[in-house]
């Protein structure tokens, strides 16, 4: 069930607010530093109080609630990607203007699709695919190829040293077996095995058929289990999954 | 907090405030409301050539010829016009497919133009050059970009979209146009319908072109 910030709160209206009671017209003689002072650490402790409740919403709610119209939810939203988005983009662009044109384009872009964010999506894929499409096409209108897929670099950071427990067991660096695959293999299996969405949703997010899905999916499987294979000379390693068996998956 | 990205956060709320007039609003709706719009106003747009434009041969011409045409072009405009308004939160997994539909769409009324009607049916007669074709189709094809554009959420003048916009733009005045000259002589179709499109496409770099060097003139 959905929840807005101000339910996932015990706070009022004024306290969400984080406003300073004003005082009555006749005591503003008797509204001195001391009352001052009170009212600001009550407001500071009322804003580490939404800050924390806001902490404690999943993306999702967050999303929910910016397309009900509570811009906070925005800027929360804003302040969890924005430093990943703005590293990956300044490392993949070279110039801090640009990762900064195009952080600020993801999220402008962000906020014109919000009406197509449907419950049970999850936020972290759909804004980074934004992003991504933003990273071509600035590239393009550039006439260059992106030396790296941005989901690649995403990944990177996303996940600390580029590695999944199973394949890091067996000294093998997952950005390069996933650099072995074709991009619509690629794609699929981040979304499946990294992200961890089952494939329905992962059909939904591609733009292809459940079907086409699984068959780009065991494909994609099928490749790195050889190009494991290869890398780590072990043969029957422990490798990616025919489901999947790295990273829970966040929802089934 | 960083303060960089709180600078930052002050830009794109800045950017987002800026972005709730009229265009900003079309750009905010669902992309089901947004491709219902287009797909409208293309109908309209046809629709009105057909009732107040309609060639004079319109009742003998035939149905399956009118058809037949009409469908050629409805399926690469439907892809093209799908693919313009594509969400950003969808990968595009083939962009290639893409290059070929647009390829597909500047070629494809230079492929009619070697069967008009006159080849294809006994009914249909070559009759009086119309005068207003290029008009015409140049004006249906710039009020398509220009639904196009503003229902497009990125609108951005790189080559591949610039070029998916002109070639819709194309084939809806191409598409217009069967219904309204009746004209069947290759050269007629193949020097004034058919190069629509890249009429377009060169209009439409040119005026992005010269936007962008007067935002850039403005900036400095």
């Amino acid at each position: 069930m959905f929840r807005t910030l101000a339910s996932a709160t015990t706070l009022g209206p004024n306290e969400l607010l984080g406003t300073i009671d004003p005082p009555e017209s006749g005591s503003r003689e008797r509204y001195g530093l001391a009352h001052f002072f009170h009212d600001a650490d009550r407001d500071v402790t009322n804003r580490r109080r939404l800050d924390d409740s806001r902490n404690m919403l999943s993306d999702e709610d967050l999303m929910e609630g910016y397309k009900a119209g509570d811009r906070a939810a925005f800027a929360e939203i804003f302040r969890r990607y924005a430093p990943l988005l703005l590293r990956v983009m300044q490392h993949q662009l070279g110039r801090r203007e640009d990762a900064n044109d195009l952080v600020q384009q993801t999220f402008l872009q962000l906020h014109r699709s919000k009406q197509d964010f449907r419950r049970g999506s999850l936020l972290r894929p759909w804004l980074l695919t934004i992003a991504m499409n933003l990273r071509h096409r600035h590239f393009r209108r550039l006439g260059r190829h992106p030396e790296m897929p941005l989901e690649l670099d995403l990944l990177e950071e996303l996940h600390t040293g580029s590695r999944v427990p199973d394949a890091a067991d067996a000294g093998c660096d997952v950005k390069a077996l996933l650099a072995g695959l074709p991009a619509e293999q690629r794609e699929v299996i981040i979304l499946h095995w990294i992200e961890g969405l089952p494939f329905n949703e992962v059909a939904v997010q591609v733009g292809v058929s459940l079907s086409a899905v699984k068959v780009r999916a065991h494909r994609g499987y099928v490749a790195i289990r050889k190009l494991f294979a290869q890398e780590s000379g072990v043969m029957g390693a422990r490798v990616p999954p025919k489901g999947r068996s790295v990273g829970t998956p966040q929802r089934q | 907090m960083d303060p960089e990205i709180e600078r930052l956060l002050g830009t794109v709320e800045a950017l987002v405030e800026k972005d709730g007039g009229p265009i900003g609003k079309l750009r905010g709706l669902p992309t089901g409301a947004r491709w219902a719009l287009a797909a409208g106003t293309i109908t309209s747009l046809v629709a009105m050539v057909i009732v107040l434009l309609r060639r004079d041969d319109f009742e003998s011409c035939p149905t399956w010829y009118l058809a037949l045409m009409a469908a050629s072009y409805a399926v690469p405009l439907t892809v093209l016009v799908g693919r313009v308004l594509a969400p950003l939160h969808r990968l595009d997994s083939l962009p290639e497919r893409g290059d070929l539909v647009v390829g597909a769409a500047f070629c494809l009324p230079f492929l009619w133009a070697l069967f008009p009607a006159s080849l294809l049916s006994h009914a249909a007669q070559a009759v009086a050059i119309k005068k207003d074709c290029l008009a015409l189709g140049v004006a249906l094809g710039a009020l398509t970009i220009v639904a196009l554009r503003a229902l497009d959420r990125a609108a951005d003048t790189e080559p591949r979209t610039a070029a998916m916009v002109a070639a819709a733009g194309g084939l809806v005045a191409n598409l217009a146009l069967v219904f309204h000259c009746p004209q069947t002589r290759l050269l007629h179709l193949a020097l004034v319908h058919a190069p629509i499109g890249l009429v377009l496409l060169f209009v439409y770099r040119r005026v992005t072109s010269w936007r962008a060097a007067r935002a850039a003139g403005a900036l400095q």
